[in-house]
């Protein structure tokens, strides 16, 4: 089952977003260090990949230090690339990495217990002047249940491969999901009242 | 913490909004990660160049202060000299002249005493192996070969004779 939406961008599954497809010549012309081509490749992809570093991360400010390290490690790392998976899967797997390993170096991520993270997470308020928007209400989710949530209900991860980002098992995918759903639902209820 | 959440799923309406909500990242991103790649760039730049100039100053400083030491070392014999890799090189040599005058007709010399004098090392030799004698020794007795076949390509070179060294 893939229910990924392209992050950002209209309609599921149309051809923007990481499901764009890239020039073989533009790849081989960034391949070979060309800035040119990896402004162009930016202009294409940069706004899915902010738009995912955000749903993940929550916050504006490191969803743009997410971007430019991806950016970063694209421009270095993008003569491995063989091809093997569509560029945009390769690039949105790179986002996805890079949230969680900045998710792991944070404190935030140490509460591995779900009754733990979701108790704590109880006082994570959306502030006065936060705006009742989707993104606000993700924020209202511990930053790894945000991640699962998102990878799982927005990019179409299954558990087996959220549980290998974690380090985790799928039961654990599993449990932090439906919690995390659960919050999502409590919380878009209060708000329609 | 088992939770069964098979039958739980984000609702449709909220993952539209979710996905649909607005992420647009700021205008001079690509700008800062440009400038963020050239500093990265230009810093390993300036390591490498600093890495080479300190491996070049290293190798400076070895050159100037080990190269007068080893001469010294080289001068009182503290250094450690290959005997055998000498000897076999020599023997090549000395085969050689061999070789080379025997092609050419009369032999103006006769080399035949240091030449026994060569057999009688080799069977020296040849029993320290076999009791397993001591490197110091055994360098001793290549040294002595080494000094003798020099003595025999000298003594060739100028058509004498060499009776012992």
């Amino acid at each position: 089952m893939n229910r990924s939406v392209d992050a950002g961008l209209g309609e599921p599954n149309s051809p923007s977003g990481f499901a764009q497809a890239v020039d073989a010549s533009l790849l081989a012309r960034a391949q070979h260090g060309d800035m040119a081509a990896f402004a162009t490749l930016y202009a294409r992809f940069g706004r899915a990949c902010y738009g995912l570093a955000l749903r993940l991360s929550g916050n504006s400010a490191q969803a743009e230090d997410l971007v430019q390290e991806v950016f970063l490690k694209l421009i270095e790392t993008l003569r491995s690339y063989r091809g093997d998976a569509p560029f945009g899967a390769w690039l949105k797997r790179l986002t996805a990495n890079a949230a969680i390993d900045q998710l792991r170096k944070s404190k935030r991520f140490v509460d591995v217990d779900p009754d733990a993270m979701f108790d704590g997470a109880s006082a994570m308020q959306s502030g006065p002047a936060q705006t009742l928007d989707a993104l606000a209400l993700l924020r209202r989710l511990p930053p790894r249940a945000r991640a699962v949530v998102v990878l799982h209900e927005l990019e179409g991860h299954t558990h087996a491969e959220i549980a290998t980002l974690f380090g985790q098992s799928e039961s654990y995918s599993k449990s932090i999901l439906s919690r995390g759903l659960q919050r999502l639902h409590t919380v878009a209820k209060q708000r329609e009242k | 913490m088992n939770v069964d959440n098979d039958n739980i799923s984000l609702a449709p309406s909220l993952r539209q909004r979710i996905a649909q909500a607005p992420a647009e990242p700021p205008a001079d991103l690509w700008a800062r990660i440009e400038a963020a790649h050239f500093r990265r760039v230009r810093h390993r730049r300036v390591r490498r160049w600093t890495a080479c100039s300190v491996g070049v100053v290293v190798l400076l400083v070895g050159v100037v202060v080990v190269s007068p030491h080893r001469a010294s070392l080289v001068q009182s014999g503290e250094v450690e000299i290959d005997w055998q890799a000498r000897a076999e090189a020599l023997e090549l040599q000395w085969h050689a002249l061999d070789s080379k005058q025997g092609t050419s007709g009369t032999p103006t010399w006769n080399a035949e005493p240091a030449e026994v004098e060569l057999g009688d090392l080799d069977r020296r030799l040849q029993l320290a192996y076999e009791r397993a004698a001591r490197k110091s020794e055994l360098a001793a007795l290549w040294k002595h070969r080494s000094e003798l076949l020099d003595s025999l390509i000298l003594a060739r070179k100028q058509g004498l004779v060499l009776t012992h060294i």
